[in-house]
């Protein structure tokens, strides 16, 4: 507690230091926090404490940026996301004047990429060509997640390097290529996207990866977006999946098999105030399938979603209602319940889930709100679990004439 | 399915190869023409600077804009105006059609040419300088202008409803819920908070009340796994890594 606290000062007053002399700054501090109170466990008296700190300031070509965010009830309560307590970017960037092709930069940062994203502890030197292409290097440690040192071993071997090209030659094509080795036992990753445009309407967007190690495309896809009327898309995806991991994980029932899909929606825009959309999946595993259908109405602020996925199981019903809005430029309500029935194993287990949320927020000053949150949960762990959410948080922006 | 995967990696190094063979890039001396004949920029580049739209800053030299001095020049008399073949002026940036640029509002605020272009011709530089030098914008060039002297806005610089080149990748394309809201709703602050480029990290790191999924999503997402993996795997990839932080020795009925 003592190490965060002294941790979490020392980012506040660097951030504030930076910041106080930066030509540009822009930013968040949140702090917030839970209370519980499940019907089918013990009351707890607890505050359970949440913070997030992002900042990010420039000056002379040198731009630092950090962001951390904790949570200190991932491991009393089952249900909540296990992020906690992560210092995810800290690093400065160097682009020297009248070098505008030219940025170095060195510290914790992320970086995504075609196969997946990550984080890193390391430097990364970037090059421009006139818009017309990129290359970027970085190399480092890999940051772990909450668990991973303890099921990967990460700490034994997790140098990584990888690099990342760019070219878009004409306005109507670009490309994109990456790798990346992580670990000395690791083979690395390629990965290759293509993207392209047909007149205005038609983008055109395929992309592979390649795994060294397996020598194995574990994944490929085809996508074609095409704009029907003034806003209104249509969208196709065509590929295939097959991420070979370790089959002795207890898990890959859901992760490993390989499969191919097709996905198509059309998204009707009436104005900008209404749109309808709708959504069909078909997917196919060796020796399975199913197939996939949702409808999105969005309609001045109100929101419904309807889901459903047949086939072989799992299987789920899924049905979403909710609304936000702003009044007065000072009030902001977000309400939203949910309810799911889904089937995730053949014992032919019927579950129910519903939840309820309900988000008055104040905002106080420009860029500073309040805000209060009631969360209701009924899941296949607690029948009725209620929890309040308060929380204050402050964006700041300098450097911007607007 | 198998071919078809293998035919698309194969067509990658394919379509480098052919990208590679660029145009043969002309010599150009800006030198030449604004240190030793003192011409302005805009006695070659009038249509350009009173042009309001990207489509009429390309058109701004012709081959007549060079035929006023060079009509006698036999040397000049290319089958196609030299400028047009130049790969230095396929402006990529400046030609995507989801951009709008007016050179007439910047003119008449004053804006010196090389405040955005550079110094083409230095004082003193005799050396003939190819085109390609041009000193193309990228958007941090435009910015770093405009946070000082100028609104910004999104709309300003981006058509209201097409996403820029850059923004067709395949993460920003896959990650619905952001490229929706981009697109359809207009809405660039999203990521683009006046201005910035705003990383997953600013908003997903940690926690907050900004959930990302419903709030039973811990118990329900198999469905999901199963039938939409290639999302997940848009923001959780490696899905081996980011499924074993809970399932990883407690069975995938972790409880």
């Amino acid at each position: 507690m003592r190490s965060r606290l002294l941790r979490t000062s020392l980012l506040v007053l660097a951030s504030v230091s930076a910041a106080a002399r930066a030509d540009y700054v822009n930013g968040t501090v949140s702090l917030g926090g839970y209370v519980l109170d499940a019907k089918d466990s013990p009351h707890d008296d607890n505050v359970y404490q949440m913070e997030r700190i992002n900042v990010s300031a420039l000056k002379n070509g040198v731009a630092l940026r950090a962001a951390y965010g904790y949570s200190d009830f991932y491991d009393k309560r089952p249900n909540t996301y296990m992020n906690s307590n992560r210092l995810a970017l800290a690093n400065a960037s160097y682009t020297p004047a009248n070098m505008g092709w030219l940025s170095v930069a060195a510290g914790r940062d992320f970086e995504p990429m075609i196969f997946r994203s990550l984080y890193y502890d390391g430097g990364d030197l970037r090059l421009r060509y006139n818009g017309i292409a990129s290359a970027e290097l970085f190399g480092g440690y890999g940051v772990p997640t909450v668990y991973q040192n303890n099921v990967f071993d990460f700490d034994g071997d997790k140098a990584l390097i990888g690099g990342k090209l760019t070219i878009a030659p004409i306005s109507a094509l670009a490309i994109h290529l990456d790798g990346l080795v992580n670990g000395s036992s690791d083979d690395g990753t390629l990965g290759g996207d293509v993207q392209g445009s047909l007149g205005d309407r038609i983008t055109l967007n395929a992309s592979s990866v390649f795994r060294l190690d397996s020598t194995s495309i574990s994944r490929a896809d085809i996508a074609a977006t095409v704009r029907v009327r003034e806003l209104d898309e249509a969208e196709l995806h065509v590929g295939m999946l097959d991420e070979r991991i370790d089959s002795t994980r207890s898990y890959d029932y859901f992760v490993n098999p390989e499969h191919e899909y097709l996905m198509a929606g059309y998204t009707f825009v009436v104005n900008n105030d209404a749109s309808l959309g709708l959504d069909y999946g078909l997917i196919q595993y060796r020796r399975s399938g199913g197939q996939s259908f949702a409808a999105r109405l969005n309609v001045d602020g109100i929101f419904i979603k309807v889901g459903k996925e047949i086939g072989t199981i799992p299987k789920a019903l899924d049905m979403r209602v909710g609304y936000g809005g702003t009044f007065q430029n000072r009030y902001r309500i977000d309400v939203s319940t949910g309810y799911v029935n889904y089937d995730v194993d053949d014992r032919n287990t019927d579950l129910r889930a519903y939840d309820l949320s309900l988000q008055p927020t104040l905002l106080l000053a420009r860029g500073l709100e309040i805000t209060a949150a009631y969360e209701l949960l009924h899941n296949r762990l607690y029948d009725r679990d209620h929890r309040f959410f308060f929380g204050v948080k402050e964006n700041f922006h300098r450097g911007l004439s607007k | 399915m198998k071919r078809m995967t293998w035919s698309l990696a194969a067509a990658l190094p394919t379509l480098l190869l052919g990208l590679a063979r660029g145009e043969e890039a002309h010599q150009f001396s800006h030198t030449q023409h604004v240190v030793k004949e003192e011409l302005s920029c805009s006695d070659c580049h009038a249509k350009t600077m009173n042009s309001t739209t990207l489509a009429g800053a390309r058109v701004g030299l012709t081959l007549k804009a060079c035929e006023k001095c060079h009509s006698d020049d036999s040397a000049f008399a290319t089958p196609k105006p030299i400028v047009m073949k130049d790969s230095a002026f396929r402006i990529v940036r400046m030609e995507d059609p989801t951009l709008k640029f007016d050179h007439k509002a910047h003119v008449t605020a004053k804006v010196q040419c090389t405040a955005c272009h550079g110094q083409l011709a230095p004082a003193g530089d005799s050396a003939a300088k190819p085109a390609s030098a041009v000193n193309l914008l990228t958007m941090k060039n435009c910015m770093e202008c405009h946070m000082q002297k100028a609104e910004v806005a999104c709309l300003s610089c981006h058509t209201k409803t097409e996403k820029p080149l850059t923004h067709m990748s395949a993460v920003w394309l896959k990650s619905q819920g952001h490229g929706l809201q981009a697109n359809l709703g207009k809405d660039c602050s999203m990521c683009h908070d006046q201005g910035s480029v705003t990383t997953c990290d600013e908003c997903h790191a940690g926690s907050d009340a900004r959930k990302v999924h419903g709030l039973n999503y811990r118990f329900n997402h198999g469905p999901d796994v199963r039938f939409h993996k290639m999302d997940c795997a848009t923001c959780h990839a490696p899905l081996d890594q980011f499924c074993a932080d809970c399932h990883e020795g407690k069975g995938k009925a972790a409880r």
